[in-house]
Order: structure tokens, then C-alpha cells, then sequence
């Protein structure tokens, strides 16, 4: 029933999303540690803010000063921090362009939720209790779905500008790298979550979303 | 264009067949129909007196 979602995404993105399957021959795709990361701490964070646990947060991120005085930015930048050195950086060596793609779709999703008017917040964006405030009033299916239709939204972003394709055809209308984004990756993400219960225990969670992504790309590429 | 860092950059047959696959872009109206997740965000906090006062409106 779900499967209508997979027929709304753009022959274009298809193509790019085959391209990024074929040039992934380091699994790095899906079966990316600091993926797993991003989702478990995005649910974590969700679990500490609808119980208000402002205290456990500042001590999970090392958010050091004075509460009052921490912005948007900080508490972001502390959070991404966290997803990253969750993981071994010894073992994994460098970031990979699959790691930046995560570390930039939690920063976008932190941001859509935590500072949802930015024409009235100064450059640091709002404050730290209004931040998990806003974080912990949100479903947690719903953060996470933003979360991965980021994602997969910047991946497909990345490849349509890797391959020039704008300057190969420059009569393209202007909504088409923001259409990557919005449709392309919400169909995406849509058919991910459309039939997925969470039990809200970051682990499995994030198992079900993996697994449900690898299936899904496959079904993309052998319609 | 070649990437070091794991996605694999795009070979020149790749950028090639990516450029092809937009030269004509079908219209989709359907995908009017798509809803964004971003839009099911919920707005706790609507009002915020930023000068006098200290009042906070907050959705039911």
C-alpha cells in the first residue's frame, strides 16, 4: 500500500542513487557506524527532553558554562560531537563524505525543530531550554523521519552537483536541488516510516530504520 | 570529479549518464502530494515577549 511513495520519486534520483549504490563499495551507504550514531542520539536526546533532563544532557554532551548562557549553536555543535566520537576514530580513520552527510542531516534537523523562527532569533539562535523544549514536544517518528529524509536528501544533493548536472542542462527548472530534498527524499523517507513502529528504545529503533533503508534502495533499484 | 573520502565521486561515464537523466525531467504532478515530515513540526513555544516581559504563550 505503502509502495506508492517509491513510484512518486524522480527518474533522475533514481539514477543518482544507482550511481551512489555502485560506487559504494565500502557499505558505507547504509551500514555506516556514525549513521547508527546519529539515529541513537537523536532518540536518546528526544528521551532526555520529553523528561526534561537538562542536567543528564549538559553532562552527555560536556556542555560546560553556565545553562542560561548556552545557544543553539553550542548545544549543536556539542551534539555532533557526540554522535562522532561515539564511534572509534581510530578505527575508522578520516571522515567520510557518508559521515558528513549524517553530521549535516542531524545539524538540519536539530535546526528545524529547535529553531523554527529564525527571523526573530539572533545568529546563536535560541537558548538551550527553549531548544529541548521545543525538541521534546516533537513525535519521536517524526524527528527521525526528518532526520533521514536529510540524509538522503544530502547524498542525492551531492551527486546532482558532483555530476555537473545543472551546468549540462541549464533550461532545468530552479526547484530541482531543493526538490531532491523535499520530494525526492521525503518519498523516500515517507515509505520508510509509513509502516515502521518504534518501540522507542534507540537500538532496535535504529536496527529497524537501517534495515528498512538497505530494503528500501534495493526495491529502488530493481523497480 | 573524484572523492577520497567514501562515496566514490562520480567517473566520467556516471556524470555523463546523471546529466542524461535530467536533460528530460518528466513533470510529476502527483508529488503534490508528498506531505514533509517537516511539516508535522509543532511549535511549543508560539510567542515569546522579547523586550518586555517575560510571557510565554504554549500550545495546548
Amino acid at each position: 500500500m505503502s509502495e506508492h511513495y517509491l513510484k512518486l520519486i524522480d527518474t533522475g534520483a533514481k539514477k543518482l542513487l544507482e550511481i551512489a549504490a555502485d560506487n559504494d563499495r565500502a557499505n558505507l551507504l547504509f551500514d555506516n557506524k556514525v549513521l547508527s550514531n546519529g539515529l541513537q542520539a537523536l532518540t536518546r536526546l528526544h528521551e532526555l527532553c520529553v523528561n526534561e533532563k537538562s542536567d543528564q544532557i549538559i553532562g552527555w554532551l560536556s556542555i560546560t558554562g553556565k545553562v542560561e548562557k548556552t545557544s543553539f549553536i553550542q548545544l549543536t555543535a556539542a551534539f555532533l560531537k557526540a554522535i562522532w566520537t561515539n564511534d572509534s576514530q581510530e578505527t575508522r580513520g578520516k571522515m567520510t563524505d557518508y559521515d558528513h552527510f549524517v553530521l549535516m542531516a542531524a545539524a538540519e534537523t536539530l535546526s528545524e525543530i529547535m529553531w523554527q523562527d529564525k527571523n526573530k532569533a539572533d545568529i546563536p539562535g535560541p537558548g538551550f531550554i527553549e531548544c529541548i523544549e521545543e525538541y521534546g514536544f516533537q513525535e519521536l517518528n517524526v524527528v527521525l523521519q526528518i532526520f533521514i529524509k536529510n540524509y538522503i536528501g544530502n547524498i542525492l544533493q551531492y551527486l546532482f552537483v558532483a555530476g555537473k548536472v545543472r551546468a549540462a542542462n541549464p533550461s532545468l527548472p530552479p526547484g530541482i536541488e531543493v526538490e531532491l530534498k523535499e520530494k525526492d527524499a521525503v518519498a523516500i523517507s515517507s515509505y520508510i516510516f509509513s509502516d515502521l513502529i518504534l518501540d522507542e528504545n534507540a537500538e532496535s529503533d535504529t536496527k529497524k530504520i537501517v534495515d528498512k533503508l538497505k530494503h528500501t534502495l534495493y526495491l529502488i533499484l530493481t523497480q | 570529479m573524484g572523492s577520497q573520502r567514501g562515496s566514490g565521486g562520480m567517473s566520467a561515464a556516471q556524470t555523463k549518464v546523471a546529466q542524461s537523466a535530467y536533460s528530460s525531467p518528466r513533470p510529476i504532478e502527483q508529488r503534490a502530494s508528498l506531505v514533509s515530515p517537516s511539516s508535522l513540526i509543532k511549535r511549543k513555544t508560539i510567542t515569546k515577549t522579547e523586550k518586555s516581559g517575560s510571557k510565554e504563550e504554549t500550545n495546548p
